[in-house]
């Protein structure tokens, strides 16, 4: 392994052969120089202050595994929000694209019976279709417009993490976390 | 003597001792949320990604999706699933650039009131100085920034980072060797050398 990779083990103490590499230093001042440069940068970042999570996260994380480690127990009031659960939507997939084959099988049969009736039938309401020929764009366009407006939520990720935020705050704001009352006893 | 990581992943699974699952939590929660914060610069989205991460972790650790095989590494093998939920949250994140994210850094408004304590500059300064370093971090490429986090948050071995990016050692070390040397340049270049000498001395 080169010198200068060995020396990044060698500042993470994970260098096997430090007495060697010691050696090497001492021996070529480009490697020391290079290892003074790493050395004060990595003191730089030790020195950074560690960072931890919200407490109540914390706790909701102990909560949900005690949840797991006893699944007969009953869920308690503090369970963090989960992903609703979609089997039952998947179950009925397969029910619901038969159901819109039907249907559309059925329009199909509808709208070819409906035009074997002849032209006499077509004649008989101009003014109805003129009415809806007029009007029928515009709904559409409208309902497009509308169905763009709307963002295209791929899941209910958002929505749990904004829930997550309110269980935390809840709990940050809970009356127990001030502690509770002191008595004052007074002479 | 404190009991190993093993020990506590035993007690939790096999007596239901949640304790043992707090200790774990605790004992590791530097790491990994400074790795995820890292990774996303948002302590919310850190807070969820952290609660998301241990979410997935116990759900394998019961069998339920994935699965743990107490092998001992622990941590490596919970950081691969933080260092998972990282990366999905970044590709959401690629969908949504048009939306503005919160101006704020990330603190709640319990962090934003004054501190009176007589530590207060003290950690004033450290959290100053946090924050100028963390910009020149996220400065870094992000192969560069990611060995750099693993390796000065979490504390998992050169070997063990290679393993988790998929890479020989070589490419790991590499990248740290110049994830420090761009930064110690971007360090020099900066207008904070005050900072600089406080640093090194």
């Amino acid at each position: 392994m080169d010198d200068r990779l060995r020396l990044i083990r060698y500042l993470y103490d994970e260098e096997v052969d430090a007495s060697a590499l010691a050696q090497r230093l001492s021996d070529d001042p480009d490697l020391y120089r290079e290892y003074e440069e790493l050395a004060a940068t990595k003191r730089a970042l030790d020195d950074r202050p560690a960072r931890q999570p919200d407490a109540a996260v914390v706790d909701q994380v102990v909560n949900e595994a005690r949840t797991a480690a006893s699944p007969a127990a009953p869920p308690s009031e503090d369970r963090p929000a989960r992903a609703p659960s979609h089997a039952w939507t998947r179950r009925l997939q397969p029910a619901g694209a038969a159901l819109a084959l039907l249907l559309v099988i059925g329009l199909g049969w509808w709208q070819g019976d409906g035009t074997s009736d002849g032209p006499a039938a077509d004649a008989a309401t101009p003014g109805v279709i003129d009415g809806t020929s007029q009007q029928a764009p515009a709904t559409a366009q409208t309902r497009s417009s509308d169905a763009d407006a709307i963002p295209a939520w791929d899941d209910g990720e958002e929505l749990i993490r904004i829930q997550r935020r309110i269980d935390r705050l809840q709990a940050r704001s809970a009356p127990d976390r001030w502690g509770s009352l002191q008595r004052v006893s007074r002479p | 003597m404190q009991p190993t990581d093993e020990e506590l992943v035993s007690a939790y699974l096999d007596e239901s001792d949640e304790q043992a699952f707090r200790r774990l939590v605790e004992r590791h929660q530097d790491r990994i949320f400074g790795y995820l914060m890292g990774m996303v610069k948002d302590r919310a989205v850190a807070n969820d990604l952290f609660q998301e991460t241990f979410e997935r972790v116990i759900k394998a650790m019961h069998g339920e999706r994935g699965s743990y095989d107490r092998q001992g590494q622990w941590l490596s093998w919970v950081m691969s699933i933080a260092r998972n939920a990282a990366i999905d949250h970044t590709r959401k994140q690629k969908k949504w650039t048009d939306v503005p994210q919160d101006e704020d850094d990330g603190r709640s408004f319990w962090d934003t009131l004054e501190d009176d304590s007589p530590y207060a500059d003290e950690q004033l300064h450290r959290a100053e100085q946090r924050e100028w370093l963390d910009e020149h971090i996220e400065q870094l490429a992000p192969e560069q920034k990611e060995v750099l986090l693993l390796r000065q948050e979490t504390d998992l071995t050169f070997r063990e980072i290679a393993e988790l990016q998929d890479v020989s050692i070589n490419t790991a070390l590499g990248r740290m060797r110049y994830a420090l040397k761009n930064l110690r340049k971007m360090m020099e270049a900066s207008d904070e050398t005050a900072l600089v000498g406080t640093i090194d001395t």
